[in-house]
């Protein structure tokens, strides 16, 4: 199967390395950064356009863009990973359609577009005879939207809460470990590389929101928004208030929680029993599922990461690989 | 002393030393009395009637759970909450039930009795009539903004009241954070009390931080 890769930042970078060290049966046909592009159909040599992308900040022809990579290259599925856009969800989106209109198949781990226009990707991607897949948006590494879909198929989804958002958890882990105050743990955040100097979209849970929303619509259908959120960060959190957990055995986590039934969707942080398999240290991410014959299930694991992340979107493209490419 | 140098009161006594007096009417004061009558491991009394909490033992057959509950109006009384024991019993063949009544005075004996004729155990009887516990953390300017009147908010619904607090103060203009202890008679009454403590939370600019429950 042809890919295509856009977006050439940690993300973008994961992805280019796995497919180049590993067999996986997926030929690089066309890749772009923000300032250049480059493409072959007979296959791309990865290495030598890392080295290049190295050695002089762009990856390969600066007469050419994202754009014409998308609209001319040759490939079956398109890659989708460029920085971001929670407001507009600009330039991605637009990149998404033009793929889409191709009847190329995308995979994604661009939550601003998924969250903004899910339901129009969506449409316009069966409209087509393709995939839209977009397991990298929640929880990085965690196969959420593939245990949704596959190991939980048939099940009501009844509600479901967790911790989406890695930074927010170490910054909790870190107050209560040591008694820091805010300030000091997420400093401390901050030089792990855990946190962005911008740290708002973490410590106020938006990135979380924006998280359940997508798993919301994806779920359930109902058309939520980031607007929707009953939201509070950790931002205002005490050292006392994380002592008086600890006290009682419990601590403080940022919790995401969906239940239609209950018309609840928020983020806010929650007192926990210490044992709670909510409670975890440092960057992961946790998510459970309550589900009418299943239960409960709780999915643990790596929520960033350059190669973590690309462990999703290899997924997905596998995915695509075995259901539409090669039958068809 | 707090890690920080900070104040630390524990306890419910300080509360109690800061309480405003609520509005003198008959109806407040009737709950104030169930209030205050509620810290006793006993039964409670107030006006014509007894506050009783037991912990029953019955066969696990159809019927058997109304029936066992029957003789509770019967002698006049009303059921106020029915708590099932979320451990089934390992044969599977018992039912344990526990349950918040109230009932006219010296109509326990009575009741009693119904019971064993209906063939229900009594394992217990006359516990602590606030079953459902919650703890939740309150930040903020909490003394600014009278933390007397935030846990009067609950205390004076009747069905919920806060038997616990532990503060922290870390200094005049910084905010505080507490550790408060709600119990309520049901989960319900449990709901209701936390509804009113996210108003008075949104009122009053504090951050209030709720425990986790499953929400399914």
């Amino acid at each position: 199967m042809k890919v295509a890769l856009i977006g050439l930042g940690s993300v973008g970078r994961g992805v280019a390395e796995m497919l180049a060290k590993k067999d996986l049966g997926l030929v690089l046909t066309g890749i772009a950064d923000s300032k250049s592009a480059f493409m072959d159909p007979a296959g791309i040599d990865i290495a030598r356009v890392l080295a290049h992308k190295k050695k002089n900040g762009s990856c390969g022809d600066q007469n050419l863009t994202a754009e014409d990579i998308i609209k001319k290259a040759d490939y079956d599925a398109l890659i989708e990973v460029t920085p971001t856009n929670a407001l507009s969800g600009e330039p991605a989106i637009g990149y998404m359609k033009a793929a889409l209109n191709r009847k190329k198949h995308v995979v994604t781990s661009n939550k601003g577009p998924i969250a903004l226009a899910q339901k129009e990707l969506r449409a316009m991607a069966r409209k087509k005879g393709v995939a839209l897949r977009y397991e990298a948006t929640v929880a990085g590494a965690i196969p959420v939207m593939h245990t949704l879909e596959h190991g939980l198929a048939g099940n009501e989804i009844l509600a479901l809460y967790g911790v989406l958002n890695g930074t927010c958890n170490y910054i909790l882990t870190r107050m209560a470990a040591e008694g820091l105050t805010y300030e000091q743990a997420l400093l401390e955040a901050r030089e792990m590389g855990y946190a962005e100097a911008d740290p708002t979209y973490d410590v106020q849970g938006i990135d979380a929101a924006i998280k359940l929303v997508i798993l919301a619509n994806t779920i359930w259908d109902n058309g939520v928004k980031l607007g929707d959120v009953d939201r509070t960060g950790i931002d205002l959190l005490t050292p006392d208030a994380l002592r008086l957990a600890d006290e009682e055995g419990c601590t403080i986590r940022l919790i995401a929680e969906a239940n239609p039934k209950k018309h609840l969707l928020r983020v806010s942080p929650r007192i926990l029993d210490k044992n709670h398999p909510l409670v975890f240290e440092g960057t992961l991410n946790a998510l459970t599922l309550e589900t009418d014959m299943a239960k409960e299930i709780t999915l643990i694991g790596r929520g960033a990461g350059s190669i973590e992340t690309a462990s999703a979107i290899i997924g997905d493209l596998l995915y695509i690989r075995d259901r539409y490419v090669e039958r068809a | 002393m707090s890690p920080d140098g900070g104040r630390v009161v524990h306890g419910v006594d300080y509360l109690e030393k800061k309480r405003v007096s609520p509005e003198p009417s008959h109806f407040l004061s009737l709950l104030h009395k169930i209030k205050d009558l509620s810290f006793r491991p006993c039964n409670n009394e107030y006006g014509g009637f007894l506050q009783v909490s037991m912990k029953l033992e019955m066969k696990d057959s159809p019927g058997q759970l109304v029936a066992a509950l029957k003789p509770i109006s019967d002698v006049g009384g009303n059921i106020i909450a029915v708590i099932h024991q979320r451990d089934p019993d390992p044969d599977g063949d018992t039912l344990n039930v526990q349950i918040v009544l109230e009932l006219p005075k010296g109509r326990l004996d009575n009741l009693i009795g119904l019971l064993k004729e209906q063939g229900v155990h009594i394992q217990r009887i006359g516990e602590e009539r606030l079953l459902y516990q919650r703890t939740v953390i309150l930040i903020g300017h909490l003394m600014h903004t009278g933390f007397s009147d935030t846990v009067d908010q609950i205390d004076s619904t009747g069905f919920a009241e806060v038997t616990d607090v532990a503060m922290s103060m870390p200094a005049i203009s910084d905010r505080s954070s507490s550790r408060i202890t709600i119990k309520a008679v049901s989960r319900d009454d449990m709901e209701a009390a936390l509804a009113i403590l996210r108003r008075v939370a949104r009122q009053k600019a504090l951050l209030l931080i709720e425990p986790l429950e499953d929400t399914a």
